[in-house]
């Protein structure tokens, strides 16, 4: 019997998007933290806190995308360095600003999260249901980020 | 699509981005404000003239970033990213400023940017008391 579920050609595609998805949402967990540190303004507290609870459960899911790349039988990247010559994820500037920019950020990030995503779903469509059902539920999660975020911005 | 007989220059993939982004606004705005929606994207795409396209640029987001805050920043990250500019006194001193973090404080116009840095100058002791002329550039690979 073999231990080898799915064909090679197959798990490297999915592989090298699961790869890129782990790489942007870790790059993605990192500048959602910088957010939570530094925002500031009479919108603090909230964001500060909106903020933490994203960084949260983004470190929950690059654990369970890790270990996806190690079901499919892959070695998984980490390290800074490593993840962020993976990513495409642009990070902000370390200078003050107003806190809509860090939100607006943070939006922009979650964004090029939901393509690597949308490409990783795609690469699991025919071969992979597993690794396309976490691609789905992790679009699910990060547009649901967007939507709050982009009320946020909403001037009422 | 983004061709003219007038422009012997193709835009750049940033430019097209810009003049998207302004695209997406036509819909979610009132009509008042489409001529100058329409000068902005035509300004990005002709990229002929980068301190008009800024003037532009803070003239719309004076008036719809309130409302429209996400292109109005995306706008901006394309053109820091995308631009450089150039502050020159009269004295003959001239040094590259971040565009970033002077659109970040919100200036109202180019004239605006000019003297909040001819206020910097004067407070750092230079004593300069002229305008600075201000020129802008794409950074290569831009």
């Amino acid at each position: 019997m073999s231990t080898q579920t799915l064909p090679e050609k197959k798990t490297s595609a999915v592989v090298k998007n699961l790869r890129t998805v782990l790489a942007d949402s870790y790059a993605l967990m990192g500048q959602t933290h910088l957010a939570h540190w530094n925002v500031e303004g009479p919108a603090f507290f909230s964001l500060h806190q909106a903020f933490e609870a994203q960084y949260t459960e983004l470190f929950a899911a690059v654990d369970e995308l890790a270990e996806r790349i190690r079901a499919l039988d892959h070695l998984s990247p980490g390290g800074l360095s490593t993840l962020a010559k993976l990513s495409s994820i642009t990070e902000m500037a370390v200078d003050r600003a107003p806190a809509k920019d860090f939100v607006a950020h943070l939006i922009e990030c979650n964004e090029t999260v939901i393509a690597s995503l949308v490409a990783l779903r795609e690469a699991a469509s025919d071969s992979d249901p597993e690794t396309q059902d976490v691609a789905i539920k992790r679009i699910q999660t990060h547009e649901k980020a967007v939507w709050m975020m982009r009320a946020f911005l909403k001037n009422l | 699509m983004y061709a003219s007989p007038s422009q012997s220059k193709i835009p750049a993939g940033w430019q097209v981005a810009a003049a998207k982004i302004v695209e997406e606004l036509f819909p979610v705005t009132d009509r008042t404000h489409w001529d100058a929606l329409l000068e902005l994207r035509s300004a990005f795409l002709k990229g002929q003239d980068w301190a008009a396209v800024l003037d532009q640029f803070l003239a719309c987001r004076l008036e719809l970033e309130q409302e429209h805050y996400l292109p109005f920043y995306r706008l901006r990250r394309l053109l820091t990213t995308s631009l450089r500019l150039e502050v020159s006194f009269p004295s003959g001193a001239c040094h590259q400023s971040d565009l970033g973090a002077l659109l970040r404080r919100n200036p109202r116009s180019l004239g605006h940017i000019a003297r909040s840095l001819r206020r910097e100058c004067f407070q750092s002791g230079s004593g300069c008391i002229a305008e600075p002329s201000l020129r802008f550039s794409e950074r290569p690979g831009g």
